[in-house]
C-alpha cells in the first residue's frame, strides 16, 4: 500500500482504469439508452441532457455506445496482448538466453511472420473461424508476436552481458535459475512498458483492419469501429468520433501510465 | 566474418523462403480465386471462368503450383500478375520508389520526434518537458492513424490552406503524409527510449560513475550508449512496418505504394502479388536486421554476436 | 552516443533527400487541366475484358461507339455507324459505316476495324465478360464492304443496340490490338474518341490528351473552343472522407460518389457544384434466398418487405437524396413500371400478421419470434460499397421490432461474396448491377442466370425474360417487363432499397458538365473551363 503512495502514476493508473473497467462492466446501469436501437428521425443530434454525447448517423445514443463500446475495445486488446506476450516473451527469452542455431531458427521465424502481412493473416482467420473480433485479435495477437520477441531478445542479448549473470554462471547456476531471478527483473522493464505499447498497437491495429473491411459484427459499439465511421461525420457530428477517440486514448495513457509505473520500482529493487 | 556474413545470407534466404510459403499457402487457403476476382463478377458464363482458371494453372494441385512458382522465382521470374499480366517485378519497382519516399521520411521525422522525446521524457530537467514530451507520445501512440490523417488533411488543405490537398506527386505533396506517419511512428519509439534511459539510469554503474566525478556528459554518453539497444530494436521493427506496406496513409492521401498494391493483390487474389511483395518484405526486414546487429555492436561492443 | 547519433542522422536525412529528389516533378504543360476523381481502382482497364463501370468514365472519351444514346432523350444516334438495319426476322442487322474516321495512331476506321474488335471480344482467350455478354446471341459478322458490316445473331435480341452503345463495346485500333497482347493493350489504348490516352499508371493515374482531329462525334458533342479541356488527370480517391476534402482544397476539379453528409455540407459552397444522376439497372437490393427456410415461403418475405420502412432509410443514410425503390428496376431504367410503387408499403403491423399466419409467435417472450422451437434469426451478407453497412444496420434495427434477429456479416471484396453466394450460407445477400437495358434482369432472374442469388425458378418468368430480349417492339417489351417486373414483386425475390444516385462534386469553373445515358459517364467532350 505504501507504494500506491509514493506512486503517484500507479495512483493515477489504477484509478483511471479502475473506473473504465467499471464502466464497463456496469454499462447496462450506466448508459441510457440502448446502444443499437437506430432511431433515424434522431440522426445526428448535437449533446444534450438526452444524449450527453450526441446521436450517431443512424440516430444511436453515442454516449450509451461509448459505455458499452468499452468492453469490446478492451477485451480484444487483451485478449490480443495475452496472444502476443506469452508467446512473444518465451520465444524472446529462449532465443536471447538460449543462443546459437537455436536463436538464428527462432528469430527467422519471426522474421518471416513479421514479413506477413497482418492483412493477409486476418483475411485467413476469417475465411476459416468466421468473421468476428476475436479472429482480429488473434489476427493482431500473432502478428505482433514477432516484435515483442524481438525486443525481449535484445533487452536478454543486453542483460547477458551483465557481470552477475557470468558470475552465476562460473559458480554453476542452471540457466533456468539464472532465467528468472537475475534476466527476467533485468528485462522487465523495457518490456513491461513495450507491453503498454503492444496493448495500444493492438486496438489500434483492430481498428485499422475494420477499417479496411476484415471487421466481424459491424453493429455492435466499439471505439475502433466508432473512430472510422466517425470520420464520415466528422464536419456535421464531430461528437460521434470525438467521444470514442478521447476514450480510447484515456485508456491507452493509462494503460502506459500503469505499465512504466509498475516497472519502476521493480528494476530498483 | 566470412563465415558469419554467408550465415547471415542463407539466415535471409531461409527467412525469404519461409515468408513466401506461408503467403503462397494462406493466399490458396482463403476461398475464391483471381478469376472470381474478374471474370466472374462480370457476369462471365461458367465454362468460360472454368477455361481461364484452367489456362491460368489454377486447377492444378498446390504442390505443383508451389513448384512452379518457386523455380520461377529461383531464375529470376517473379511471375506475372494473375489480373493484368503485368510482370510483378516491374509492379514492385514502379511503386517502390512512392513507398520508399514516404517511408523514409516517416522514419527520419519518427526517430528524431521519438528520440527526442524519449530523452525529454525521462532526463528532461523541468517537469513542464518531461510531462509534455510523455504526452505527445501518449496522443502518438493511442490516436488511429486514419483519424489524425483525416484531421490533418481537413486543418492544413482547407482550414489554414498552407499545404496542397491530397493527390499530388512531388515532394510539398509528401510533407503531411510523411509528419502524420512519422508522429505516429514516433510515439512507440519514445515509450521505448524513455523506458531504456530510465532503466539505465538506475543501474549501478551510473552512482558510481557520479561519485567518482566523471562528467555528466560522460555519464549520459554512456546512460543513452546502453539505453539504445532496445530502441534500435524497435526502430528497426518500425521501418520493417513502413516498407511493408502502410496501407492506410497511402489510401487517404491517394499515394501510390506497395501498400496499396498488396491491398487490392489481396481483395483480387492476385497471389504472384501478393507473394512477390512479400518475399520483399522478407528480404527487407533481414537486411534491416542486419544492420540492427552491426548497430548493436557498434553501440555496445560488449554483446556477444553468436559465432 | 550523442556523435555517433548525429553522423547517423545526417546520413539518414542525406538518404531520404537523394530518394525525394527522385519524386515526379509536378506536371507543368499548359493549356486547360483538371484532376477528376476516380472512386475506386478497377483490377484493369481494358474496356473489352474488365467489367467496372469505374473505368469507363476516363474511357468513353477514347473510344467512339457504333451508336450513341442520346443522354437526354435515350434514342439511339449515329455514332460510328451512320445508319443500320435490322433484318425482319431479327436474325441480322446491318450497319453502315461512318467514312474518313481515323484513330489515335492514325489507322484508318473501316469494317475490318470493327470485325478485328468483335473478334476479340468474341476470343475465348481474351476472357471477355461484360463486353460478350452485350452481344447476347452473336454468331459472328460479314464484311459486306469497307464500310458495311454484318452482325449475324442466333436468335433475336432486342438489346443489341444499347450494348453497342456502351464503352465496353467501344472500337479500338485494330493495329494496336495486334501489337500488344490481351493483357498488355489495356496500357497503350488507342480508340477514335475526343481524347486520347497519354498514359494509364496503374494503382496512379490515368492521363487523356484532346484529339485534335476529332471531328465524328454524335449530335450532341459540343464543337471545341478555347475553353475545352486539353488534359484530363485522374486520379484514385478510395477513401470517401477524402473526396469532399480534396474538391474543396481546390486539389481535384470534379469527383464523383460523394458521400450524402458531404453532399450537403458543399451545397452551400460558391466555389463548387453539385450534381445529382440517377443510374438506371437495379436499385440498392438485397436478395431473399429461397432455396432455404424460411426464405422458401413466399408470405415470410413478403413480410420482409413490408416491415422495412425505406423511407426511414433513405433519409437517414442518404439524406434523401436518392428516390426508394419498390421494384427490381430503378426509375430511371427504361422500362420501369411505376405499378411496383403500390406495393408493399410500409406496414410493421401487417408484416407481424403475415408472419403469425405462417405460425410464428414470441413464445419464450424473448423478443424474438419462433416456430416450433426455433428462433427466427437471419443472415445478411454484404459488402461495404455505398453505405450498404448503415443500410443494413438500419434494417437489423427495424426488423427487430418485428421480432426477426438479424446477423449481419460484411464481406471485404467480391470474391468473398461470390463465394458466400455460391455457398447458399445466407438468407439476404446484397449485389446490384448497373444497365440502360432491363435484360439486365436476366442475369439475377432466370433459372440458369448466373447471379441467380434469389434462387429463383419460375418458368413462365423465365420465359418472359427471354421474350423480352427477343422482341423488338416497344409497346411488347413495355408489355412483358410490367409483366417480369410484377411477378417478380409479388414473389418478393428480393427487396429494394433505394435507387442509385451518383453524388458528382465539381469546380464551380466547370461549364458543360453532362453525362451519358447511361449516368456514370462524363461526356468530357462538353467540358467547359471558364477562367
Amino acid at each position: 500500500m505504501s507504494a500506491l503512495a509514493c506512486n503517484p502514476r500507479l495512483f493515477v493508473a489504477l484509478g483511471a482504469l479502475g473506473l473504465i473497467a467499471l464502466v464497463s462492466i456496469f454499462a447496462p446501469w450506466i448508459a441510457g439508452h440502448d446502444p443499437r436501437v437506430a432511431a433515424p428521425e434522431n440522426q445526428l443530434l448535437e449533446p444534450s441532457r438526452e444524449y450527453p454525447f450526441g446521436t450517431d448517423l443512424l440516430g444511436r445514443d453515442v454516449f450509451s455506445r461509448v459505455v458499452y463500446g468499452g468492453r469490446r475495445t478492451l477485451g480484444v486488446a487483451l485478449l490480443t496482448v495475452v496472444v502476443t506476450l506469452l508467446p512473444g516473451i518465451a520465444i524472446g527469452l529462449a532465443a536471447g538466453y538460449a543462443g546459437r542455431w537455436f536463436d538464428w531458427a527462432l528469430m527467422s521465424v519471426m522474421d518471416a511472420l513479421l514479413a506477413f502481412p497482418s492483412l493477409l493473416l486476418a483475411l485467413a482467420l476469417v475465411t476459416v473461424f468466421g468473421s468476428g473480433m476475436v479472429q482480429i485479435a488473434f489476427a493482431v495477437g500473432i502478428a505482433g508476436i514477432p516484435a515483442y520477441a524481438r525486443v525481449a531478445r535484445a533487452a536478454v542479448l543486453e542483460a547477458r552481458t551483465e557481470a552477475y549473470v557470468d558470475a552465476a554462471r562460473a559458480i554453476g547456476a542452471r540457466p533456468v535459475g539464472i532465467l528468472a531471478r537475475h534476466v527476467v527483473p533485468a528485462i522487465a522493464m523495457p518490456l513491461l512498458s513495450f507491453a503498454g505499447v503492444t496493448l495500444s498497437w493492438a486496438i489500434l491495429n483492430s481498428a485499422a483492419l475494420m477499417f479496411l473491411g476484415y471487421g466481424g459484427d459491424i453493429s455492435a459499439p466499439d471505439w475502433g469501429v466508432m473512430l472510422a465511421d466517425g470520420r464520415e461525420s466528422f464536419r456535421t457530428g464531430p461528437w460521434i468520433a470525438a467521444a470514442p477517440g478521447v476514450a480510447l486514448s484515456l485508456t491507452v495513457f493509462a494503460i502506459n501510465l500503469l505499465a512504466n509505473s509498475v516497472a519502476l520500482p521493480l528494476r530498483n529493487r | 566474418m566470412m563465415a558469419y556474413s554467408i550465415r547471415r545470407f542463407g539466415s535471409a534466404l531461409f527467412v525469404a523462403w519461409l515468408a513466401m510459403t506461408l503467403a503462397f499457402v494462406a493466399l490458396r487457403w482463403v476461398p475464391g480465386d483471381a478469376v472470381d476476382a474478374t471474370l466472374a463478377r462480370g457476369g462471365a458464363t461458367a465454362a468460360e471462368v472454368a477455361a481461364r482458371r484452367e489456362a491460368l494453372g489454377l486447377n492444378d494441385p498446390l504442390w505443383r503450383q508451389y513448384g512452379e512458382y518457386v523455380l520461377g522465382l529461383v531464375q529470376g521470374d517473379w511471375g506475372e500478375s494473375l489480373v493484368t499480366e503485368q510482370p510483378v517485378a516491374e509492379i514492385i519497382w514502379q511503386n517502390i520508389g512512392a513507398t520508399s519516399a514516404l517511408s523514409g521520411a516517416a522514419l527520419v521525422i519518427a526517430v528524431t520526434l521519438g528520440v527526442s522525446l524519449g530523452i525529454g521524457a525521462s532526463l528532461g530537467r523541468w517537469r513542464p518537458i518531461r510531462y509534455g514530451a510523455e504526452g505527445l507520445a501518449w496522443l502518438a501512440l493511442s490516436t488511429p492513424v486514419y483519424w489524425t490523417a483525416t484531421l490533418a488533411i481537413y486543418l492544413f488543405t482547407i482550414v489554414l490552406g498552407i499545404l496542397p490537398g491530397v493527390g499530388g506527386a512531388g515532394v510539398r505533396y509528401l510533407i503531411l503524409p510523411a509528419t502524420v506517419l512519422g508522429f505516429h511512428t514516433a510515439g512507440s519509439i519514445a515509450q521505448v527510449t524513455a523506458a531504456s534511459i530510465r532503466d539505465a539510469l538506475g543501474q549501478g554503474f551510473v552512482r558510481t560513475a557520479r561519485a567518482k566525478g566523471l562528467p555528466e556528459f560522460d555519464v549520459l554518453d554512456h546512460v543513452l550508449r546502453v539505453g539504445m539497444l532496445p530502441v534500435v530494436a524497435v526502430v528497426a521493427l518500425q521501418l520493417g512496418f513502413l516498407l511493408s506496406g502502410t496501407v492506410i496513409t497511402e489510401i487517404i492521401f491517394v499515394r501510390r505504394g506497395l501498400g496499396r498494391v498488396l491491398l487490392a493483390a489481396i481483395d483480387n487474389r492476385d497471389y504472384p502479388v501478393v507473394v512477390g511483395v512479400v518475399v520483399l518484405s522478407a528480404l527487407t526486414y533481414s537486411a534491416i536486421n542486419m544492420l540492427a546487429d552491426v548497430a548493436y555492436r557498434v553501440i555496445d561492443p560488449r554483446v556477444r554476436m553468436e559465432d | 552516443m550523442l556523435g555517433t547519433l548525429l553522423i547517423v542522422f545526417c546520413l539518414a536525412v542525406a538518404a531520404v533527400a537523394v530518394l525525394l529528389l527522385q519524386a515526379d516533378p509536378d506536371d507543368e504543360r499548359g493549356g486547360n487541366r483538371i484532376v477528376y476523381g476516380l472512386t475506386l481502382e478497377p483490377s484493369g482497364f481494358d474496356p473489352h475484358r474488365h467489367v467496372s463501370s469505374e473505368l469507363g468514365i476516363p474511357l468513353f472519351s477514347v473510344y467512339d461507339t457504333l451508336v450513341y444514346r442520346h443522354p437526354q432523350t435515350m434514342e439511339f444516334v449515329p455514332g460510328l455507324a451512320d445508319r443500320w438495319e435490322m433484318a425482319p426476322d431479327g436474325l441480322s442487322w446491318t450497319f453502315y459505316l461512318k467514312q474518313g474516321v481515323t484513330f489515335h495512331d492514325g489507322t484508318a476506321f473501316d469494317a475490318r476495324a470493327v470485325g478485328a474488335n468483335l473478334d476479340r471480344v468474341m476470343n475465348p482467350a481474351v476472357g471477355s465478360a461484360k463486353a460478350r455478354g452485350l452481344l447476347g446471341p452473336f454468331t459472328g459478322y460479314e464484311v459486306i464492304d469497307d464500310f458495311t458490316i454484318r452482325f449475324n445473331l442466333s436468335e433475336p435480341f432486342s438489346p443489341l443496340l444499347d450494348g453497342l452503345s456502351q464503352v465496353y463495346l467501344g472500337i479500338a485500333s485494330p493495329t494496336a490490338l495486334a501489337s500488344y497482347s490481351n493483357n498488355t493493350y489495356q496500357w497503350h489504348q488507342v480508340g477514335t474518341g475526343p481524347y486520347r490516352v497519354e498514359e494509364i499508371v496503374p494503382g496512379d493515374r490515368v492521363v487523356l490528351r484532346r484529339n485534335e482531329d476529332y471531328a465524328w462525334g454524335p449530335v450532341f458533342y459540343a464543337p471545341v473552343s478555347n475553353q475545352s479541356l486539353d488534359t484530363i488527370e485522374f486520379r484514385f480517391f478510395t477513401d470517401p472522407p477524402t473526396r469532399s476534402l480534396a474538391l474543396e482544397s481546390g486539389e481535384i476539379q470534379m469527383i464523383g460518389e460523394l458521400l450524402p453528409t458531404d453532399t450537403e455540407l458543399l451545397v452551400g459552397n460558391p466555389a463548387l457544384q453539385i450534381f445529382r444522376v440517377p443510374i438506371a439497372g437495379t436499385p440498392q437490393q438485397f436478395f431473399i434466398n429461397t432455396r432455404r427456410a424460411p426464405g422458401d415461403e413466399q408470405a415470410f418475405r413478403q413480410a420482409l418487405l413490408y416491415a422495412t420502412n425505406r423511407t426511414a432509410i433513405v433519409d437517414a443514410v442518404f439524406q434523401g437524396q436518392s428516390p426508394l425503390a419498390y421494384g427490381p428496376l430503378t426509375a430511371a431504367t427504361p422500362y420501369y413500371d411505376p405499378g411496383v410503387a403500390e406495393k408493399y408499403p410500409f406496414d410493421p403491423d401487417y408484416a407481424r400478421g403475415l408472419l403469425q399466419g405462417i405460425g410464428y409467435q414470441d413464445a419464450d417472450s424473448d423478443g424474438i419470434l419462433d416456430r416450433d422451437g426455433t428462433p427466427l434469426e437471419l443472415t445478411m451478407v454484404f459488402a461495404p460499397w455505398n453505405q450498404m453497412s448503415d443500410v443494413a444496420q438500419l434494417i437489423q434495427s427495424q426488423w427487430r421490432d418485428i421480432g426477426i434477429d438479424v446477423e449481419l456479416i460484411q464481406v471485404p471484396d467480391y470474391p468473398t461474396l461470390a463465394d458466400y453466394a455460391q455457398s447458399g450460407e445466407y438468407d439476404l445477400i446484397s449485389v446490384y448491377e448497373f444497365a440502360l437495358d432491363a435484360s439486365v434482369l436476366n442475369q439475377f432472374y432466370s433459372s440458369d442466370g448466373a447471379r441467380n442469388w434469389s434462387g429463383a425458378s419460375d418458368p413462365e418468368l423465365d420465359e418472359w425474360l427471354r421474350e423480352a430480349m427477343r422482341v423488338a417492339g416497344e409497346a411488347e417489351r413495355a408489355q412483358l417487363y410490367a409483366a417480369i417486373q410484377d411477378r417478380i414483386m409479388e414473389q418478393a425475390l428480393v427487396l429494394p432499397i433505394r435507387d442509385y444516385v451518383n453524388l458528382n462534386g465539381a469546380s464551380a469553373r466547370l461549364d458543360g458538365v453532362i453525362f451519358s445515358a447511361h449516368g456514370w459517364w462524363p461526356l468530357l467532350r462538353n467540358f467547359q473551363l471558364t477562367p
